[in-house]
């Protein structure tokens, strides 16, 4: 049976950039045409070293009087090396590896399950291209309808214009992320996967407000905003991490949590607008909607007071808490 | 030389037309009955705020007005009061003995004995009567102010007298007095331009018979004061709900409105150019107030109405700026955080008669006078595409209960009419 034999050359990360199977043994490694691995690297001498098969069947490394001199990365007796499968040995500045056909590899990787998807169908620039622009009108549409003072076109569409500038920011971040990691930019696909975020985070907001207004609860609003913050911003992380094709899933799921948290936490601090106990304002949030005014289910005025004791309560709390 | 000047009145009265003395004779007969009160830090021993007082009786009892003592009441381990007497640089502690928070009056006692004092009686006076109101305007040393008497106010909660002449800050407290030394009133505020206001004196003689009386016991003053505002709202508060207030049509809306002779009410429509709605208020509020401290007033009450009109926006638009109409809240009603709490609201719903609103009611409590709170409660109709109604009851100082009739009463009055 003929023996597989493979030299691996590595970067410096250690991953495989080259894979040469060798046809023969002795084998020749050098700058020269002649050998059978042939390395770019001046600081490889022409015929640098031979990988023999010795009698007993190992295989080893025999530097043939090169400039610089072979390193073996195992335990070996000086002179002529032996090698097992998966040892490496630099020549010049480059790292090899030696392989034999038995050489165990890593099991297969499920594909992510993302693959195929929405993600997937992004890759087509002109669906990615009408996700902006459909964006771009979804949030013109928000601008106009949330306009009184002033309903000209360019009232509507700056701010609408300005939203998208920031998000187009955002994904050249993400997309200079990309490029570093893997040598693509990906652009239009971050840019789209932000576009959607901020229309699905558009339509929490809104259903947050309609829930305020039909069930009068302060509390119901904040946690669908808060959820569906959450989940908005989660998704989007994973989307820019599933665009990145070099991160894995766990990976991903871990900057996505990251990311979250830490957009999250900003956008708590940038909300925060000091203690809570400023005595000449007065806190409502009483969002009144165009529709769904019938759906409200109303109370009397006594039972509405009756509702309203506990703001006494807190107030009483408050005063005997510190008499200052 | 009292009785000098009472002669002559007499006389005068007797044969008219009136010979008034002139105001120099005036001042040179009381000038030494009247005070200067200073209150200081402690700490700083810095000067916080002066008024005047004048001597009511010969152990040394003076009359001034509750606001120029109030801190001392307020914050009696911070803040103390002194008095002196003309240019004397010396000064003589001041106790408080009693206040009348509802009038603004406080009855003070020096331990020095005074030379001279006014005898405090009720009395009764023509409008166009001189007067000569007494006191340290802006600390320039004491002052003499000549006016007139108009009579009592019109349209006030309270009795205040009319007093046509300038009294300037640092003169509350003094007396007004006719140019035969009785004391009508004490100075107390001023509405600028020669309109000013005394407390009638009828108040100042209760509170110093009652502060004279053999059974009198000085109590907490804090707690006086506290007693004080919840009688005072109590008063008014139910004389409010005994009221049928009269409607204003508004937008198809019938609205309450002035509810009692001493509020206020004015209406104004608004129409912005460039704005595609407009609006029309329509407000109503007391005159009267009750100073507590000088960061807080308390027994005030107003409210209004708000009609909100478009015929250019859609009903998005709209309701976007319906939310932000009605969502800024001007209260005015000033207060600092050692004084009130934050507020704290209640959003909700209520229907009457067909209408269903959208409504807010917030509470804050005076720190440190238990069981008084100032109210906002706001109400939002909705329902109506491209008409909105925001209305608002405001009052401060009012125990909680009150607070809850007052809203009770004021949504019975709203109804639709078109």
């Amino acid at each position: 049976m003929e023996r597989v034999i493979t030299v691996e050359v590595l970067d410096r990360r250690g991953r495989v950039r080259e894979r040469v199977r060798l046809e023969r043994l002795p084998a020749f490694v050098g700058r020269a045409y002649t050998n059978d691995v042939v390395l770019e690297d001046r600081f490889v001498s022409e015929q640098h070293c031979a990988i023999r098969e010795t009698e007993s069947g190992e295989l080893s490394i025999e530097d043939l009087g090169s400039l610089n001199g072979v390193k073996v990365f195992t335990e070996i007796p000086s002179g002529s090396l032996t090698l097992r499968s998966g040892d490496r040995f630099r020549v010049g500045e480059t790292l090899l590896r030696l392989v034999t056909a038995t050489h165990p590899v890593a099991p297969a990787e499920p594909l992510p399950a993302d693959e195929g998807g929405l993600l997937h169908a992004l890759r087509d620039f002109r669906l990615a291209l009408a996700v902006v622009i459909a964006s771009l009108a979804i949030f013109s549409l928000e601008e106009y309808l949330t306009a009184y003072y002033d309903t000209g076109f360019m009232a509507v569409a700056s701010p609408a214009l300005l939203g998208l500038g920031a998000l187009g920011l955002w994904s050249g971040i993400w997309a200079f992320v990309n490029r570093l990691l893997t040598h693509r930019f990906d652009y239009l696909r971050h840019l789209s996967c932000v576009c959607l975020a901020a229309v699905a985070y558009l339509l929490v907001e809104s259903f947050s407000e309609y829930a305020e207004f039909i069930f009068s609860s302060e509390r119901l609003g904040f946690a669908i905003r808060f959820i569906g913050g959450a989940a908005t911003t989660y998704l989007l992380f994973s989307a820019h991490m599933a665009v990145i094709p070099a991160s894995t899933r766990r990976l991903r799921r871990f900057w996505a949590l990251g990311g979250t948290s830490l957009l999250l936490g900003l956008a708590s601090l940038l909300s925060y607008t000091g203690p809570d106990d400023l005595v000449d304002e007065i806190p409502v949030r009483v969002p009144i909607k165009a529709v769904g005014a019938s759906l409200i289910l109303p109370q009397t005025t006594s039972e509405f007071l009756e509702g309203a004791r506990w703001v006494r309560e807190r107030a009483d709390e408050e005063a005997d808490k510190e008499d200052r | 030389m009292i009785s000098i000047v009472a002669s002559r009145l007499v006389f005068a009265t007797e044969a008219a037309p009136i010979q008034v003395p002139p105001t120099e004779e005036v001042f040179r007969s009381f000038s030494d009955r009247v005070v200067k009160i200073e209150v200081q830090e402690t700490g700083s021993a810095a000067k916080a705020s002066i008024g005047s007082g004048f001597f009511v009786s010969p152990l040394g009892h003076l009359v001034t007005n509750y606001h120029v003592v109030a801190e001392v009441v307020q914050h009696p381990d911070r803040y103390r009061a002194s008095l002196s007497i003309g240019d004397e640089e010396e000064t003589a502690a001041l106790e408080i003995l009693n206040v009348d928070v509802a009038h603004d009056l406080a009855i003070v006692k020096s331990e020095t004995a005074p030379a001279r004092h006014f005898t405090l009686a009720e009395v009764d006076a023509p409008q166009g009567l001189r007067l000569y109101s007494l006191g340290h305007p802006l600390d320039l040393g004491l002052n003499i102010v000549e006016g007139t008497y108009n009579g009592f106010l019109k349209h006030a909660l309270d009795e205040r007298i009319h007093f046509t002449g300038s009294l300037n800050p640092g003169m509350s407290g003094g007396p007004a007095i006719t140019a035969e030394g009785r004391v009508m009133g004490v100075n107390v505020a001023t509405a600028g331009e020669q309109v000013s206001f005394l407390v009638p004196v009828g108040w100042a003689v209760l509170l110093l018979q009652e502060t004279l009386s053999p059974g009198f016991q000085r109590g907490p003053l804090v707690e006086v004061v506290r007693r004080q505002i919840l009688d005072y709202q109590e008063r008014f508060v139910s004389e409010l709900l005994a009221s049928s207030p009269p409607r204003v049509k508004l937008g198809g809306f019938d609205l309450p409105t002035r509810p009692a002779p001493y509020f206020n009410c004015w209406a104004d429509a608004n129409r912005d150019d460039g704005v595609g709605y407009e609006t029309v208020d329509h407000q109503c509020a007391t005159d009267d107030y009750i100073f507590v401290s000088d960061e807080l007033v308390s027994g005030q009450l107003w409210f209004y109405h708000r009609l909100l009109e478009s015929d250019e926006l859609n009903r998005f638009q709209f309701a976007e700026l319906y939310t932000d109409d009605f969502q800024t809240t001007y209260h005015g009603m000033g207060g600092s955080e050692s004084e009130v709490t934050p507020f704290r609201c209640h959003t909700g719903a209520v229907g009457e008669r067909g209408i269903t609103f959208k409504t807010v009611f917030c509470v804050r409590r005076y720190r440190r006078l238990e069981g008084l709170y100032d109210m906002v409660f706001k109400g939002a109709v909705v329902g109506r595409p491209l008409v909105g109604l925001e209305t608002a009851l405001l009052a401060s100082g009012v125990s909680f209960e009150n607070a809850e009739a007052l809203v009770r009463w004021y949504m019975k009055e709203f109804s639709w009419s078109e």
